[in-house]
């Protein structure tokens, strides 16, 4: 029982990372329709930007730890950067591509994912070189359940909540958010609408650049070593999540993240190979009962 | 027993009947036209009678064999095939090629002498090659041939569209609004050539049409559709003239020979 | 007439013999040392693999991004037959073991092919799309957990019998075949699907075998490279056949020009060539690499060749003719000359 509890913490926390990562990659699919493959590098982005950020504040410590103020402003600060970084990549690579097929969308991200892994990889200053990340957060234990938790695991999880939650509102009741489902539904009568789609798409892809940047913050507090190769694999499993939990729907990608996350941690603990492979058997599973995921609806083509 | 025998057919999406109680009897070589306004469910029929939606209730026999619940693919097979009032071709494949992909289902050649490209394989290629050619004569495209589908005007694309599906040699050929946004001319071509091709291919025809003046002087008979209704039926001039028609499908002022 | 004919249909092998020869004599001659022979056995490599994925992502219009697990299954199939199997077989048995070798390596992912399209029967797209992914990743995983044929540590000491030879001989057999299939009812059936799947099964076309066909067909000439690639290196591990390797194709597939075999040629040479190229760049190599690629899929969407095809990969209407078409009025009647 202890150990259950132990691995639902440990789930929890990888299901949060992977839930945010999932939410950049379906709000993307809702709207412009593309699987962009370089979501998981924002992550990368920003733990490996969160390293540098922290270490110019490093001065700003107090006792070997930051003070929370300080701690809340390095998250700020990396989330704005990763959102700007992935507004970029939309301005420059995605946005020509958008009246053509959606392959090619997706092969130019794979060019992008590329490019995002080899240019810091190539900076002198970064290279391939594994780091470990700094201790952000109290590594204060507590035991639940009997179970050993830390405050940062409390902190990543109640974060990774407060974020979805306030996603959650911004897309639906807010009027960028009744922007962005109008632009998912109909491009061209949004438009006739006199909404701005470049600046809905925009906006889209900076909320999902934040995500990944915060999610990239609790990866690294919670497996603390940062390189530029961390966001392909994670990538592709909060994508299997966005599926599993049914593309382009937001409760869906928490879902979806959720459920993986958990089974994976409970996998790896009979063989970590397994653990890897869970999540894909879990998807397999899924799409041949549900073909259109947990939450998504399948659409007809009208004849 | 009729050729095709269409029993108390309804679908039902939801809540809505889109299609109520059909009832067709159909000869062999006739040549029956459906009308009804925009969303009185006639493109609905055509999807049963090929398979894209399954009936809730109801039959449909053709040549004695129970037709409900087979596949799309399978009513081709049987010798039911259609146009679509949406123009679907297979746009980047040139105009013989999309004629030849209608012959698929009679293919003979198998898998290795596909990719070995035997003799025989080559023989079967090019007899094939000259029926298609026969055909796209018939209906003025045989010069067009080597087009991308893509590229053919629209009055074309509506003709290519036809040729195809007379290249499953079927016994039913359902045309769906086969002049829907046609100029004059290329209207009357195809009012001379519905009737050359229930000749020439010895098909029955069943067809969805707006434009009364295409379909009156053509059609056997006519079926009268509203809100998934059958309202009237009978030969054209029995339903131009029929109270209930004219007023409710046509329409207060309407004239005898105007289009809907 | 008939002579023309002839050459006309042996001349495609014609190019890759003296391309052969050319090749082996600059080989020999010390132009060219093993390196860049190296580096062509892989870019021939990767444009049996390149159009086997285009026979499903660019014909058939369907969305497999996990081709490097049938490339695995292939490499691994081979690699058992040859170092474990026949293991001991006489040296004068060497090359009818390879071979064999190759077949089963071939069927092998042929066999896995289908079972992964079966589910193409209910998903379309995207869904399709992320389960190949997921159907490569699991192969990756249980190939880590088969300890007897190496697991995670891979297999080493396969014989390298592989060489630019029977590779250009695999490479002219199934571009050859794949030319010949997609100019026949099976390749217009596919293209049906591709361009539109309603039309397609309104015209009496069974999509699901056609599509099911599609993928066990790639699935085998995937395998088949595999072995191919097994036997140039020696030495495989299920981490060489990763999600990244299966993008790599995918990549050489849509910057050549899907739907054109060409295009795959095109596309796997020159992108298996320019980071060999490139190398003097040392660590910036990839960023150079990534921007060309973004670049060309930016300006070039349709990819370098666009669709067109080489005259002898294509079959048109005149060479059923042997050169000309008869005249449509009198079709089935006499030739034109």
């Amino acid at each position: 029982m202890n150990y259950f509890f132990q691995y639902l913490v440990y789930g929890l926390q990888l299901g949060s990372v992977y839930a945010l990562l999932a939410l950049g990659y379906t709000m993307v699919y809702g709207i412009v329709g593309m699987i962009n493959f370089a979501h998981g590098d924002f992550l990368m982005i920003g733990a490996v930007g969160t390293y540098f950020i922290a270490k110019a504040f490093e001065g700003m410590r107090i006792d070997g730890t930051y003070p929370m103020l300080i701690v809340g402003l390095i998250i700020l600060i990396a989330m704005t950067m990763t959102g700007f970084v992935a507004t970029g990549v939309e301005a420059i690579a995605y946005r020509p591509l958008r009246n053509k097929p959606r392959m090619i969308a997706l092969i130019t991200a794979v060019g992008v994912s590329m490019f995002l892994e080899n240019f810091p990889r190539a900076l002198p200053f970064i290279g391939p070189n594994p780091r470990s990340f700094p201790t952000l957060f109290s590594t204060n234990v507590l035991k639940i359940f009997g179970a050993t938790v830390t405050v940062t695991q409390i902190i990543m999880i109640v974060l990774a909540v407060i974020t979805m939650s306030i996603l959650y509102y911004v897309v639906n009741h807010t009027k960028v958010g009744s922007q962005m489902r109008a632009v998912s539904m109909d491009k061209d009568a949004a438009s006739l609408m006199g909404i701005n789609i470049n600046r809905v798409i925009s906006i889209t892809f900076f909320i999902g650049g934040a995500l990944a940047g915060i999610s990239g913050i609790c990866y690294a507090s919670a497996y603390p070593q940062v390189d530029v190769y961390m966001g392909s694999w994670l990538g592709n499993m909060s994508f299997v999540s966005a599926v599993l939990g049914g593309i382009g729907d937001i409760r869906g990608a928490m879902l979806g993240g959720f459920i993986l996350g958990i089974a994976q941690i409970f996998a790896t603990a009979l063989n970590s190979t397994f653990g890897y492979a869970v999540g894909f058997i879990i998807l397999i599973i899924i799409l041949l009962v549900r073909p259109a995921g947990l939450m998504g609806k399948l659409v007809i083509e009208k004849v | 027993m009729s050729f095709l025998e269409i029993t108390n057919l309804s679908i039902r999406f939801g809540g809505l009947v889109a299609v109520d109680d059909f009832n067709l009897s159909l000869e062999k070589g006739e040549l029956v036209a459906i009308i009804g306004p925009n969303g009185a469910g006639k493109t609905t029929i055509f999807n049963m009678l090929t398979g894209i939606y399954k009936p809730t209730t109801g039959s449909i026999v053709l040549d004695g064999e129970n037709m409900v619940g087979l596949k799309p693919y399978q009513f081709a097979r049987k010798g039911i095939t259609r146009t679509f009032q949406n123009i679907r071709l297979f746009s980047n494949a040139t105009v013989a090629d999309n004629v030849k992909i209608a012959h698929t289902m009679h293919n003979n050649q198998n898998l290795a002498k596909c990719m070995i490209r035997t003799p025989g394989m080559r023989k079967s290629e090019v007899e094939l090659d000259r029926r298609v050619i026969e055909l796209l004569d018939k209906l003025g495209l045989a010069d067009k041939a080597d087009f991308l589908a893509k590229n053919l005007p629209y009055g074309d694309q509506r003709r290519l569209e036809i040729a195809r599906a007379l290249m499953t040699e079927p016994k039913i050929l359902l045309l769906d609004e086969p002049v829907a946004g046609m100029i004059t001319t290329e209207l009357e071509d195809m009012a001379r050539l519905v009737p050359q091709i229930r000749r020439d291919f010895d098909v029955s025809i069943i067809l969805i049409e707006h434009h009364m003046n295409f379909v009156m002087p053509i059609a056997d008979r006519i079926k009268v559709l509203d809100f998934g209704k059958t309202i009237s039926e009978g030969t054209p001039e029995y339903v131009q003239k029929d109270p209930k028609v004219i007023e409710a499908y046509l329409g207060g002022g309407y004239t005898q020979n105007g289009t809907a | 007439m008939s002579g023309k004919r002839i050459i006309k249909s042996i001349y495609p092998a014609l190019i890759l013999v003296v391309l052969y020869v050319v090749i082996t004599t600059l080989r020999s001659v010390k132009v060219l040392n093993g390196y860049y022979i190296q580096v062509l056995m892989f870019a021939s490599i990767n444009i049996i693999m390149t159009s086997s994925l285009n026979l499903v992502n660019g014909f058939t219009g369907q969305f497999c991004i996990g081709h490097a697990g049938f490339m695995s299954l292939g490499a691994y199939g081979a690699s058992v037959i040859t170092s474990m199997v026949f293991k001991n077989a006489p040296a004068g048995a060497t090359i009818p073991v390879y071979l064999l070798g190759l077949f089963i390596g071939g069927c092998v992912a042929a066999f896995f092919g289908l079972l992964i399209g079966i589910p193409s029967l209910k998903l379309k797209g995207d869904y399709l799309a992320i389960v190949t992914l997921a159907f490569g990743e699991i192969v990756r995983a249980l190939l880590r957990l088969m300890k007897p044929i190496g697991g995670a540590r891979g297999m080493i000491g396969i014989p390298m019998i592989s060489n630019l030879g029977w590779i250009f001989l695999f490479l002219g057999i199934v571009l050859y075949a794949l030319r010949n299939l997609i100019y026949s009812p099976f390749g217009r059936a596919f293209i049906a699907i591709r361009d539109n799947e309603i039309a397609a099964d309104a015209m009496g076309i069974n999509t699901t075998f056609y599509k099911i066909t599609s993928f066990v067909i790639a699935a085998f000439i995937a395998g088949l490279a595999g072995g191919l690639y097994a036997h140039v290196v020696g030495f495989i591990q299920p981490d060489s056949f990763s999600f990244t390797k299966s993008s790599d194709f995918l990549v050489y597939l849509y910057a050549g020009g899907s739907g054109s075999l060409t295009g795959s040629i095109v596309g796997a040479t020159l992108l298996t060539i320019l980071p060999e190229i490139l190398r003097f760049l040392s660590e910036w190599r990839l960023v150079i690499y990534a921007i060309i690629l973004v670049v060309v899929m930016i300006y070039r969407s349709e990819g370098l060749v666009g669709g067109k095809e080489l005259p002898f990969l294509r079959i048109t209407r005149k060479d059923l003719y042997g050169g000309t078409l008869p005249q449509a009025s009198s079709a089935g009647g006499k030739e034109e000359t």
